[in-house]
């Protein structure tokens, strides 16, 4: 299975019915995906950055 | 509706991609986050649920303010105690605002003109358009005032001053008193650091933003905070806050992890190639420009609250 249908099963099981209860994994997953992409997302602008001698755009998170 | 009944699958990854590109565009561009317009847009376009929509866009928004900060930490513009003091602030109001969402969601529907209709999204719609219209003519009424300034109609440097209330707010001597030497303030009341943080973690909790446009000025101007250390700051505030709050919004199944992975590919380019156009565009018409497409995300919003409740 790809990783993005792998991804949709685990959402599916992520219903807001009552009576809910999160995995665990789904969990996990929720915060390890954004701060993994976002850890490498910035470590790879910085290198972009310190490579070229540039400043990529900057961007508020307002 | 759950999260396995709208249009949010694998196939659908591109289009929900695009739109993060799109939403990332227009943020990077005006120099905003652009949480809240992402949310309200979810909603109208994609049909997303609101919860959802927020739990998501609370995902994209640690991503994106994670990757921010490891950027901004190399400057040194943060204040690791006042943010660190804030986040508990934060993380309390983000529970609220997330258990006044999950509240919303079990009212069910209500009755308006005889019609059923969703009680959260009515709730929802309408805390957006005031956000929105809030939001709108303050950067309208800014741009207008730089443009008048530029034009020589206002003295150049004139700042718009802090009402008196708010600077009185830093005098204020309730016990425990802090000092936070990094950003030069000696002294200064927990409690204001935790009210900030609660005020800006209930908005971010309930609608999914970073609270920047209240907590920027809000360290600014009731602190004292020095700008640079302001930005910095903030940028880690909002990494461990929308953390707490997909930590929250997940426990409650309301994170959608394709969602949170589209849009976080979307908005990564988008934000900047919008703020690559930035430079190109004076600041006041790019202030004066995204005045007004909060006011096209209002009509929006109104017209789908509209739709909802006459057809």
């Amino acid at each position: 299975m790809d990783f993005l249908g792998w991804l949709q099963n685990l959402g599916n099981d992520a219903s807001p019915a009552p009576g809910f209860q999160a995995q665990p994994l789904y969990l996990a997953v929720s915060i390890a995906l954004p701060v993994a992409m976002g850890l490498f997302v910035g470590f790879a602008l910085r290198l972009l950055e310190r490579i070229f001698d540039v400043e990529l755009g900057k961007r508020g998170v307002h | 509706m759950d999260a396995g009944s709208f249009l949010l699958s694998a196939h659908s990854f591109p289009f929900l991609a695009f739109f993060g590109l799109v939403i990332g565009g227009l943020g990077g561009f005006f120099g905003v986050g652009g949480g809240f317009l992402m949310v309200p847009m979810l909603n109208v376009v994609f049909g997303v649920p609101y919860n959802i929509a927020v739990g998501s866009d609370l995902g994209q928004m640690c991503g994106m303010s994670t990757a921010a900060t490891v950027r901004h930490s190399r400057f040194g513009n943060i204040d690791f105690k006042l943010g660190t003091l804030m986040i508990v602030g934060t993380a309390t109001g983000v529970e609220l605002g997330a258990q006044i969402l999950e509240l919303l969601k079990r009212v069910g529907t209500l009755s308006v003109f005889g019609r059923e209709i969703d009680t959260m999204t009515v709730v929802m719609s309408l805390v957006y358009a005031l956000l929105l219209v809030f939001l709108g003519q303050a950067m309208v009424r800014e741009s207008l005032r730089t443009m008048r300034r530029a034009a020589g109609q206002v003295q150049l440097g004139a700042e718009t001053p802090a009402p008196p209330a708010v600077v009185r707010l830093r005098t204020v001597k309730l016990w425990p008193m802090v000092s936070l030497p990094a950003s030069g303030i000696e002294s200064i009341s927990l409690w204001i650091i935790l009210g900030i943080g609660f005020v800006t973690g209930v908005l971010s909790g309930m609608l999914g933003v970073g609270g920047g446009f209240i907590r920027m000025p809000a360290l600014v101007y009731i602190l004292g905070c020095p700008t640079v250390v302001a930005v910095g700051t903030d940028l880690f505030e909002i990494m461990f806050s929308s953390a707490y709050g997909v930590l929250t919004h997940a426990h409650k199944g309301n994170v959608h992890l394709v969602l949170v992975l589209a849009l976080l590919v979307g908005t990564t380019v988008g934000a900047q190639i919008g703020a690559s156009y930035t430079r190109r565009a004076g600041g006041p018409w790019v202030r004066f420009g995204f005045g007004c497409l909060a006011f096209i995300g209002v009509i929006m919003v109104a017209i789908k609250l509209y739709s909802k409740l006459f057809h």
